[in-house]
């Protein structure tokens, strides 16, 4: 049998910043990765290294400066405007450090949020069950009605990975999920992550300082003088 | 949860940072249905005038000069209840009501209180029933007069004063006709007021669309028509419904029921009435028996029968005889002239009656140029058949010139004077000369020299009366003698002769008739009664509150005007909306990154905003919508007040319209989001990483957006020079290619600068009028050239690097780089508005400048005048000096230019109302070409506007295949000329469009308007050639206004001796000038509204910037914290964003007055121009202050506390 396509496929990717006068910053300096589909990857390095940026990029958040950038095979610099919006609202699923709810909605609407972006009837139909199934999953099964306001940091990062997981992504990419909790939430935090990806083989990339979550993935990467490498031993 | 629930949601969320948009909404919203509801409250007046002048009255029928029955429908209700009873119609308490109206001038107070333009209208207890609140008295008593409140103040009477009116004599025959008496034109009643009429007593009744009240006084009819000998004669007849009972009349405010046309058929019905009930007395015709009762004759008391009877009655009379109703008749016109001698050689007979008539009204056998003479005359002349024999006549040139002309014929027979037929009868009635005794006693108004009346004369007088010495042909005698009056005095009929006998053989009617049956002559009234229609005669009844309500119902739109004034106050409100808009969705500046982040797309986030922003909208609309009633209300106000000029004096009052303020409620929305639309569009373009980095310092404008940990620029400007995106492409790379920073700007600047500077040259080249407008243009374009100038230099300055030195003072200005946008919105606001405020006044008219020059509004005319009476001669000549008693000397230099007037609806900017039927004028156009008097704005198509007073002379100009083509005229139609004014806005017309008129004997004619003058004293008015206008309204005699030339020394002079001459006219002068400054005033003040509304524009303006302040200074609390935190002081802190501010505020103000000053360049240097220079200063201050105070507080408000709060709350 045929091994399978990677789902994710970075090749020599570069991305560059203005400086002063002429200048330009290389944060990312030819970066070449491949994920598998399934696979949980940690990406750390150094503040200032260009993990964010490397996360937002395979994110399409932000665009490289030069390289390829390859999801289920498709070349994303040749998906724009409207269709690049719909690959990630359908494809991808991302978690800030910041929870980033809205404070205006209940938890179980914060989760819907994204399916309002797609006209996808199939979507949005199953979207409600999904969500309380999820938040049930991660254990906010009463906590449906409540507000944002009304939870802890743990809990509102756990809302906000339901929102990321709740069109089904493929890709689930997490930027310092749990860089602003304490020790207990984010070993939870990083557990539920690790479980979701076993159960639903979401293909997990975190990038963190926390060597604990890190190690915990099945690959780990360091970023570092731009390039993706093995990591250094401490 | 769906799209709907997250923008409630969100909307409940962020209400509190909404709040600055729903007020700036309210104030949008309020002007902007406030405008509309002015709009309704106008035309809402305007319809409460209109009924109110009318009452009850639906119909009315005015036949003029031309006195009817007075009891045509009988003297109570019933006549007419039967009318619609016989008609089949429902049965309605309609009354009709007769009117003597006459023109009149008063005065009360032995002279010391006059009023000319009065109409005296005589009536009974009729009139009363169709007024709102009847006068409770009913009948008016013998000799007490009621006055309406605009009269009784112009005279400074109250009830139990005494008054004089002078009042207008009706005469049957025009006093322009030949024969007409001057004498006895007028009569004085003396009279005692009895009550002052309000306005729903009928005190404002009119026919004319006008909502200034005119002057009314009432008495009794009984006794006018004694007064003026026209007892039981009436010139007006209203008729209106009273039925209340099929549906509930809506009240007025105060009181008394709007009436409204319960019956809509009453017009019809009237007409239908008057058919059946109208007899020929009402046309003022007479039936009667002559020549010993074998022949009938109809003539009238207005001497000649109008023209439509030389066909109509023949026609009448083949139709009677074929359908056999009564004996077959025959019939022959003959016309009856006074001539001034008979001349055979060197003896002449003088002052004698000859008649034109048709063969079998003639003596004998007789030819063209031939003519047959009696006995006597023969006797006299010593004439005998075959002699020439000379006619000398007067005929009537203009203005009551009285020109002889002489005809000769030679003479065919003689007849006896017993001849049948032959006798006084033959004469028409000729006033003042018919009941004289003797020749010396006639009393015409043809010079009679009593030196050449011979005592044969006499007797003849004292045997014959104006049994006519001579008989020519009728044809000969209509070429002679036709007048604009008629060509016929009599219609004689008999009963036509044994079938055999020659048709129009001498002696058929009335002469020599042995065995001539009896004239059937109650048959034969009866039949032409029913045979000529009233219509015929101008006699029908219109739907004058249909008209009345027509003509307020197309009344200048004030919703549009105030919209228009308005508009930079709302666009100011809306700016401020938007702004504020804005910046509330900025500090969501994470949650819309969230959504992008989450796959929505950029467009579906704005939606989202945008329905949110549309909550705000209907919010803030209906809010607005409380608030509109009181601005409204003010508007209003200052139309009744200070800017009364603009409405011609009207009051008006608030009406509201529950549909339009839906509408404007709608409306308000709809620009709201429309504004908050714009400023959206560049939100959610930033990147989402971006917007989610904590509120990314980024400058939109500059698209640098400033990562604040990396410093790495936006991706979005990147993306574009990447080569992973070239294949999108953007302008980023052109633009980038222009190179320095703010060059593009530059160059705009210098394009606009370099345009404007041409079209100020080109208007400072012309030298005209016309170059305000270019001079205007000019100002604009230096406005946007200042805009682009300021925007160039904010890039500039952004990109400036640190080599320069910096000081605190350009520290300041550098922060105004950090909001371009933001900057620029505020500059462009202030600049816009200042320039408007104080360019709109080169607008202005000024009657003044210029205004003894012939191409002014004034026609270089000195003055112009109106009289209530008309005077019927030309003010230059010897004979109006002797009949006015004018001293010569004091009018030297002077010449007239007169109008024959033809009364209607004021078409100009005085009148609010559409005029439905305009004043048309009659002037001889050469008089007015000679001088090229006025300028000319227009010409219609196919014409050209040099032609000028040319263009009323009718011609018709035909293609090659002979059709007449842009033709000036045909048959019917009627070339004219009107101000342009009166043209576009009172009418609604435009040059070339055709106006239908009826004249005075009911034909329907068309006016086409071929060009237009350009703003001037004739405004409210359509002009036609003189002969046009008589030949469509005979009846009007004399003229009525004057354009007097006189040399500017003398002016008080002539105006004072004519005043006092014709004072019993009542003519009214006023200097030229002052006519058009009253004119001009209705456009100025609209100019000074717009100033006082683009102030309080330029005011909310400054509040944006108090704001924009706010913000700014709050979104950089924490850099000012620090500033604080490594030493600085707060006074000089605050002086750093008091300066970096003022500098919007100041650039603003100095574009907009730098290219003000170039749009009113024309006005600072021409002659005699007031520029308002303290009120513009005043005003330019009171926005720098104020934009100074709310600057200044804002910036204290954000400043409050200490360094480690604001970086606290900065965090």
């Amino acid at each position: 049998m045929a091994p399978a396509d990677p789902l994710l496929r970075l090749i020599n990717v570069t991305k560059r910043f203005a400086g002063v006068g002429d200048a330009s910053v290389s944060v990312l300096a030819g970066i070449d990765l491949t994920v598998e589909r399934g696979e949980s990857l940690a990406i750390v390095g150094p503040s200032g290294s260009g993990k964010s940026t490397l996360l937002s990029i395979i994110g399409t958040l932000d665009t490289p400066s030069s390289g390829t950038i390859e999801l289920e095979g498709r070349n994303l610099s040749q998906v724009r405007g409207a269709a690049l919006a719909a690959l990630r609202n359908r494809c991808i699923g991302f978690v800030f450090q910041a929870h980033y709810l809205l404070p205006q909605c209940t938890v179980f609407e914060n989760v819907l949020v994204p399916t309002l972006a797609t006209n996808n009837e199939v979507i949005r139909d199953g979207a409600p069950d999904r969500a309380r199934r999820l938040l049930e999953r991660v254990g906010l099964g009463q906590r449906l009605k409540h507000r944002p306001g009304q939870l802890s940091g743990g809990e509102r990062q756990r809302v906000a990975v339901v929102r990321a997981l709740i069109n089904e992504p493929q890709l689930l990419l997490a930027d310092e999920p749990t860089g602003a909790l304490d020790r207990v939430s984010a070993d939870q935090l990083g557990q539920m992550l690790l479980d979701l990806n076993r159960e639903t083989r979401v293909t997990l990339i975190v990038v963190t300082h926390a060597l604990s979550l890190a190690g915990k993935m099945e690959r780990m990467l360091e970023l570092r003088d731009g390039r993706l490498d093995r990591p250094r031993d401490p | 949860m769906t799209a709907r629930r997250l923008i409630l949601r969100s909307f409940a969320h962020h209400v509190r940072s909404h709040l600055g948009a729903l007020a700036g909404t309210a104030v949008a919203s309020a002007v902007l249905i406030g405008a509309l509801i002015v709009g309704d409250s106008v035309r809402s007046s305007l319809r409460q005038l209109a009924l109110l002048r009318l009452g009850r009255i639906e119909t009315a029928m005015s036949t003029g000069d031309r006195l009817c029955r007075a009891d045509l429908f009988g003297s109570g209700p019933g006549a007419v209840a039967s009318i619609q009873h016989r008609l089949g119609l429902p049965s309605r308490q309609v009354v009709a009501a007769p009117v003597l109206q006459l023109p009149a001038i008063a005065v009360a107070g032995e002279g010391a209180a006059r009023a000319n333009q009065v109409l005296v209208h005589g009536v009974d207890v009729r009139f009363w029933k169709l007024a709102e609140k009847p006068f409770v008295r009913g009948a008016i008593p013998p000799g007490s007069v009621l006055l309406n409140q605009p009269l009784a103040r112009q005279l400074r009477v109250e009830a139990g004063d005494e008054l004089l009116l002078r009042v207008q004599k009706p005469s049957a025959l025009s006093r322009d006709a030949p024969m007409a008496t001057e004498e006895d034109a007028t009569v004085a009643l003396r009279l005692r007021v009895d009550a002052v009429l309000s306005d729903d007593q009928l005190g404002r009744f009119s026919l004319a669309a006008n909502q200034t009240p005119p002057f009314n006084a009432f008495v009794s009819m009984a006794e006018l028509q004694a007064r003026v000998d026209a007892v039981g004669r009436a010139n007006l007849f209203v008729a209106g419904s009273l039925d209340t009972s099929t549906q509930p009349l809506p009240m007025l405010p105060g009181g008394g029921f709007v009436p409204t046309s319960v019956f809509t058929n009453v017009t019809a019905a009237m007409n239908l009435g008057l058919r059946q009930r109208w007899r020929l007395d009402d046309a003022e015709l007479e039936l009667r028996l002559a020549a010993g009762s074998r022949v009938a004759e109809l003539r009238s008391r207005r001497v000649f029968l109008d023209p439509l009877l030389d066909e109509a009655v023949p026609a009448i009379l083949a139709n009677t005889n074929a359908a056999r109703l009564m004996p077959k008749m025959e019939s022959a016109g003959l016309l009856t002239y006074f001539v001034n001698e008979l001349r055979v050689g060197d003896r002449a007979t003088p002052y004698s009656m000859v008649t034109a008539a048709a063969g079998p009204l003639l003596p004998g056998e007789l030819a063209d140029g031939e003519i047959l003479i009696s006995r006597w005359l023969a006797d006299d002349l010593e004439a005998k058949a075959g002699d020439t024999l000379t006619l000398a006549y007067y005929v009537m040139g203009t203005r009551r010139d009285l020109i002889e002309q002489t005809a000769q014929f030679r003479i065919k027979g003689i007849y006896e004077m017993n001849t049948p037929g032959i006798d006084r009868s033959l004469m028409p009635d000729f006033p003042g000369m018919t009941d004289a005794d003797n020749c010396r006693d006639w009393d015409t108004g043809l010079p009679i020299q009593n030196d050449r009346i011979r005592p044969k004369d006499e007797e003849y007088w004292q045997l014959h009366r104006g049994t006519p010495k001579a008989f020519i042909t009728l044809a000969t005698g209509q070429k002679l003698w036709a007048n604009r009056f008629g060509d016929l005095t009599a219609i004689r009929f008999a009963v036509a002769r044994p079938s055999g006998a020659a048709a129009n053989a001498p002696g058929g009617l009335g002469v020599t008739r042995s065995s001539a049956d009896p004239i059937p002559i109650a048959n034969l009234g009866s039949v032409l009664s029913q045979g000529l229609a009233p219509g015929a005669f101008g006699m029908t009844f219109r739907p004058v509150r249909d008209e009345a309500l027509a003509a307020s119902a197309h009344s200048q739109d004030f919703g549009q005007l105030f919209l228009g004034l308005s508009f930079f106050l709302i666009a100011a409100a809306l700016l401020l909306v938007a702004l504020l808009f804005t910046f509330g969705v900025e500090t969501r500046a994470t949650e819309v990154g969230t959504l992008l982040a989450l796959g929505f797309r950029p467009g579906q986030v704005r939606r989202l905003l945008l329905w949110e922003g549309g909550l705000v909208a209907f919010v803030g609309a209906i809010l607005g919508a409380k608030g509109a009633t009181l601005y409204a209300q003010a508007m209003l106000k200052g139309l009744s007040t200070v800017w009364n000029q603009a409405v011609g004096g009207a009051t008006l009052s608030f009406h509201l319209h529950t549909p339009t303020i839906l509408l404007g409620v709608a409306a308000s929305i709809l620009v709201t989001v429309v504004a908050m639309w714009f400023a959206l569009r560049h939100q959610a373009a930033q990147p989402a990483r971006a917007l989610l980095a904590g509120g990314a310092q980024w400058d939109q404008d500059s698209n640098n957006f400033g990562d604040p940990v990396s410093g790495a620029q936006c991706p979005t400007q990147r993306q574009a020079e990447s080569p992973m995106s070239d294949a999108g492409g953007s302008l980023t790379p052109v633009v980038s290619r222009i190179s320095a920073p703010g060059q593009l700007q530059v160059i705009c600047a210098l394009a606009a600068t370099a345009l404007a500077l041409g079209l100020a040259f080109w208007g400072w080249q012309r030298g005209e009028k016309q170059s305000a407008g270019l001079f205007f243009a000019a100002g604009a374009l230096l406005l946007v050239a200042g805009l682009c100038a300021c925007a160039g230099w904010l890039v500039r300055l952004a990109a400036t690097s640190a080599k320069t030195r910096l000081t605190r003072s350009s520290l300041a200005v550098r922060g105004a780089t950090r909001r371009r946008r933001r900057s620029l919105a505020v500059i462009g606001l202030l600049a816009s508005g200042s320039f408007l405020v104080a360019a709109i006044g080169v607008f202005r008219l000024d009657a003044v400048q210029n205004a003894q020059q012939r191409s002014s509004g004034t026609g270089g005319f000195a003055l112009i005048g109106q009289s209530t009476q008309p005077v019927l001669h030309d003010l230059e000549s010897e004979r109006a000096r002797e009949v006015y008693g004018l001293d010569a000397a004091r009018l030297e230099g002077m010449s007239v230019v007169p109008f024959r007037v033809r009364e209607g609806d004021e078409a100009s900017c005085l009148n609010l109302n559409r005029a439905q039927e305009p004043r048309i004028l009659g002037v001889a156009p050469g008089l007015l070409a000679k001088r090229s008097a006025f300028t000319f704005a227009q010409a219609a198509k196919g014409l050209s506007r040099f032609e000028g007073w040319n263009l009323l002379v009718s011609r018709t100009r035909a293609d090659s295949d002979g059709a007449a083509v842009d033709g000036i005229s045909d048959d019917d139609t009627v070339p004219a000329i009107g101000d342009q004014a009166s043209v576009v806005w009172a009418l609604g017309k435009k040059v070339g469009d055709t106006i239908p008129l009826v004249d005075e004997r009911g034909r329907p004619f068309r006016i086409r308007l071929v060009a237009a003058v350009a703003n001037s004293i004739l405004q409210g008015n359509l002009i036609i050639a003189e002969n046009e206008f008589v030949k469509r309204f005979p009846g009007v005699a004399g003229y009525r206004m004057f354009l007097i030339d006189t040399p500017s020394n003398r002016i008080d002079q002539v105006s004072s001796e004519l005043t006092r001459g014709l004072q019993d006219l009542g003519l009214e002068l006023t200097p030229a000038s002052e006519r058009l400054a009253a004119f001009n005033a209705v456009q100025n003040t609209y100019l000074g509204t717009f100033q006082v509304l683009g102030g309080l524009g330029l005011l909310l303006g400054s509040l944006g910037l108090g704001v924009v302040v706010l913000r700014n200074v709050l979104e950089r609390r924490g850099e000012y914290a620090l500033l604080l935190a490594v030493g600085w002081e707060r006074s000089p802190l605050r002086r750093l964003v008091i300066i970096e501010h003022g500098v919007l505020l100041a650039a603003g103000l100095a574009v907009g007055v730098c290219a003000a000053f170039v749009a009113v360049l024309p006005s600072v240097l021409g002659p005699g121009t007031e520029v308002p220079y303290w009120t513009l200063a005043w005003t330019l201050a009171g926005v720098l202050l104020n934009g100074f105070v709310w600057t200044w507080l804002a910036t204290l408000t954000a400043l409050r506390g200490n360094a480690l709060e604001m970086l606290r709350n900065n965090q």
